[in-house]
């Protein structure tokens, strides 16, 4: 093979086009069967391990293009060395241990938590709510199985990823909450509530429920849950625990 | 540097220069021609889409969890060997792999059946055609499926299996994020036996998968025990009027100061007809095995009758029985006198619509052929039989004059709201009864089991 064949396989490798059906893989990044690269930039500048005592940073200048590109069959994580190039998912839930204090029949109870989501290189994920509803005693709360307001005296125990306000249109028991909220913006990251927890005073739980989800590889995605409670004159006295795990999967 | 591989370099800046992709770039790595790699992997088929895993909880360290594995082949063939290998370090086949700290497959359980549209994945997977053997690998991080005769898969298939004994990263992984990979073997032979990261040898397809735990989120509220009991009297019945307990001022101005006879000016009873005084109980609670509601005669005389003498004595006695029955077997009477409690069943009340009808007299008080109340309440029996009372005076220590009285009702062993319930007091006269005033206290008490 000449030098400049070898050449214009170089540069197709470090544009590190991921396609379907590749027949070999290796450890390097690029590589035929042959020959081999690794760890190539084009670019203005860069640096793999810019490290001080304490510190280390990846970095890069002057890139031409960065972030995702896809067609129906392939898809490209562009950029340089801080874009990482391999399947990814981050779930990062922030871990809340909240006392929301008494519940009473002629009162709502309500707060929020939140998590945020990232995944590259799939073609979408769902995140999933993976618990019973608060318990006591072998006692669960009546999550509701479908879409519904909040009704005082009536036991619900129910979640939305959207923003509440009093009165009007939407006529939540409170304002709070939050849209999920896109980062840096719509460009780059394209997650959203799923179909029954994306409505504004609308609250729904079931166990297993997908809440929120993005139909692309995304970049971060920062949502908040709201939670809203009720209880019923026959609602059983005691202290009662929601522990709620967050299931991110993506599919790639 | 060798000169041919400067003049390398030099021609890969032209390169970009001629692309036009702008001024001073920079080849920050060279294409240096090398040796045969040894490839740690050599794939015949592609990669695997449509994969994922979903896990049964994102809790760091959860045991005996669920993961269940779903891909579509890219390759239509016979495998006879399926990995799946659990890495913190990366997705990539051919990398080494090293296991997330506490994570295990454990003595691998996997279920091979196929999964139903959206219980996870929208359109459902396919079972593992054949008989496939788990096992685990490097210390519980790597699950192998091993099927000695083969079973040939399809590619574009989405395949799946749930391996039910999955152990979660713990927390002291740095991140949350892991990673799995799936290699497909068309034979179990060397490779898949001696398979790991890194000397995978050669497979068929293979994928790379992302995961991450995630922290729970911890929600605590409070609900109190709640018990509301009240007894009122009034001349129409309260709970169809849609009074409640809480409703203080209604209550208080509505106390249970019942007489019970007939006249106009004077109410009497004599031995010409049963007389009746009607009033009403109502009560809420959340407790968990509900209420029994009790009833305690302050007069110990002759079976908790009523006494002009402040309880000395009892000239008309309580109703002597342990089961509900007539007062008087005919009217005029001409047997003794006799005073007794008729208890009727639960009913809501009207305008509550969570209010609840469980509450369930007691036999002693309540028999359900005799339960027709007087026309006019506090009016008086038509006949000896349109209700039958009692006052149990034996039962549990003594019934209604023991220390904690009788049952008179119970909530049936569950919470109730707004139940209410009729308590008709009965009395009649014998011809011998000495004249006076007649007094009786009964103290109604509702005890609920949480």
């Amino acid at each position: 093979m000449s030098f400049w064949k070898k050449i214009a396989s170089s540069l197709a490798l470090c544009l590190l086009v991921i396609c379907n059906g590749s027949t070999v893989a290796t450890a390097l990044q690029s590589s035929s069967a042959t020959y081999g690269i690794d760890q190539a930039q084009f670019g203005n500048g860069g640096e793999l391990d810019a490290c001080s005592t304490t510190y280390c940073s990846k970095q890069t200048a002057g890139e031409t293009a960065v972030g995702n590109s896809a067609s129906s069959s392939y898809q490209t994580q562009a950029g340089g060395l801080v874009t990482d190039r391999q399947e990814s998912l981050q779930l990062i839930v922030n871990g809340t241990n909240t006392d929301i204090g008494t519940l009473t029949t002629t009162s709502t109870a309500t707060t929020t938590a939140t998590f945020s989501v990232k995944s590259y290189l799939a073609s979408g994920y769902a995140v999933y709510t993976s618990s019973p509803g608060p318990q006591n005693n072998g006692y669960t709360m009546h999550g509701m199985t479908t879409a519904a307001a909040s009704s005082q005296g009536t036991e619900q125990f129910g979640i939305n990823l959207v923003n509440n306000t009093l009165g009007g249109t939407c006529n939540a028991p409170a304002n709070f909450g939050h849209a999920a909220t896109q980062i840096p913006d719509g460009s780059f990251s394209y997650g959203q509530a799923a179909p029954g927890y994306d409505t504004c005073g609308l609250f729904k739980y079931k166990d297993g429920d997908a809440i929120a989800q993005s139909a692309t590889s995304s970049g971060e995605t920062d949502y908040t849950i709201s939670y809203m409670f009720n209880i019923s004159a026959l609602t059983p006295g005691g202290d009662y625990k929601l522990q709620q795990s967050i299931v991110a999967t993506s599919t790639f | 540097m060798s000169n041919e591989i400067k003049s390398l370099t030099k021609r890969a800046t032209a390169a970009f220069g001629a692309l036009g992709l702008g001024a001073a770039l920079t080849v920050a790595a060279l294409l240096a021609p090398h040796a045969p790699m040894a490839v740690a992997l050599t794939a015949s088929g592609g990669q695997v889409q449509t994969r994922a895993i979903y896990m049964s909880t994102s809790r760091p360290g959860a045991t005996a969890q669920s993961y269940l594995v779903s891909f579509k082949p890219a390759t239509t063939g016979t495998l006879e060997g399926i990995v799946v290998d659990f890495c913190s370090n990366d997705p990539i086949a051919g990398d080494t792999c090293t296991a997330p700290n506490g994570f295990s497959v454990g003595t691998p359980t996997v279920n091979f059946g196929a999964t139903s549209a959206g219980n996870p994945t929208t359109t459902g997977t396919t079972a593992l055609p054949g008989t496939w053997t788990p096992s685990a690998a490097h210390t519980n991080r790597t699950l192998k499926l091993d099927n000695a005769t083969g079973s040939s898969l399809t590619a574009g298939t989405l395949y799946g299996f749930t391996i039910t004994t999955v152990t979660n990263p713990d927390a002291t992984n740095t991140s949350p994020s892991f990673y799995a990979r799936v290699l497909t073997y068309a034979t179990d032979g060397t490779d898949f036996t001696n398979y790991d990261g890194g000397t995978e040898g050669t497979v068929v397809d293979y994928g790379g998968f992302a995961l991450s735990t995630a922290a729970t989120i911890n929600i605590n509220v409070k609900v109190q025990e709640t018990l509301l009991f009240c007894v009122v009297t009034d001349t129409t019945d309260p709970g169809t009027a849609g009074h409640t307990c809480s409703d203080s001022v209604y209550v208080t101005g509505h106390t249970p100061d019942l007489t019970i006879g007939h006249g106009t000016n004077v109410k009497i009873i004599d031995n010409s007809q049963i007389d009746t005084a009607t009033a009403f109980m109502q009560v809420s609670t959340n407790a968990t095995s509900g209420a029994v509601i009790r009833m305690h005669a302050a007069n110990a005389c002759a079976n908790g009758g009523l006494s002009s003498d402040s309880g000395t004595t009892c000239a008309i006695s309580g109703l002597d029985n342990t089961t509900a029955g007539r007062l008087v077997t005919a009217t005029p009477n001409t047997g003794n006198a006799e005073f007794g409690l008729y208890v009727g069943n639960g009913y809501a009340t009207t305008g509550v619509a969570t209010s609840t009808t469980n509450i369930t007299a007691d036999p002693n008080y309540h028999n359900a052929s005799n339960v027709t109340e007087p026309s006019t309440i506090g009016g008086p029996l038509t006949n000896v039989n349109d209700l039958w009372f009692g006052l149990d005076n034996t039962t549990n220590s003594g019934g209604v004059t023991g220390t904690y009285g009788d049952t008179i009702a119970t909530t049936g062993g569950a919470p109730c709201n707004t139940t209410n319930a009729h308590l008709v007091f009965g009395a009649i006269a014998s011809l011998t009864t000495p004249a006076g005033i007649y007094q009786g206290v009964e103290s109604l008490i509702a005890t609920g089991t949480f």
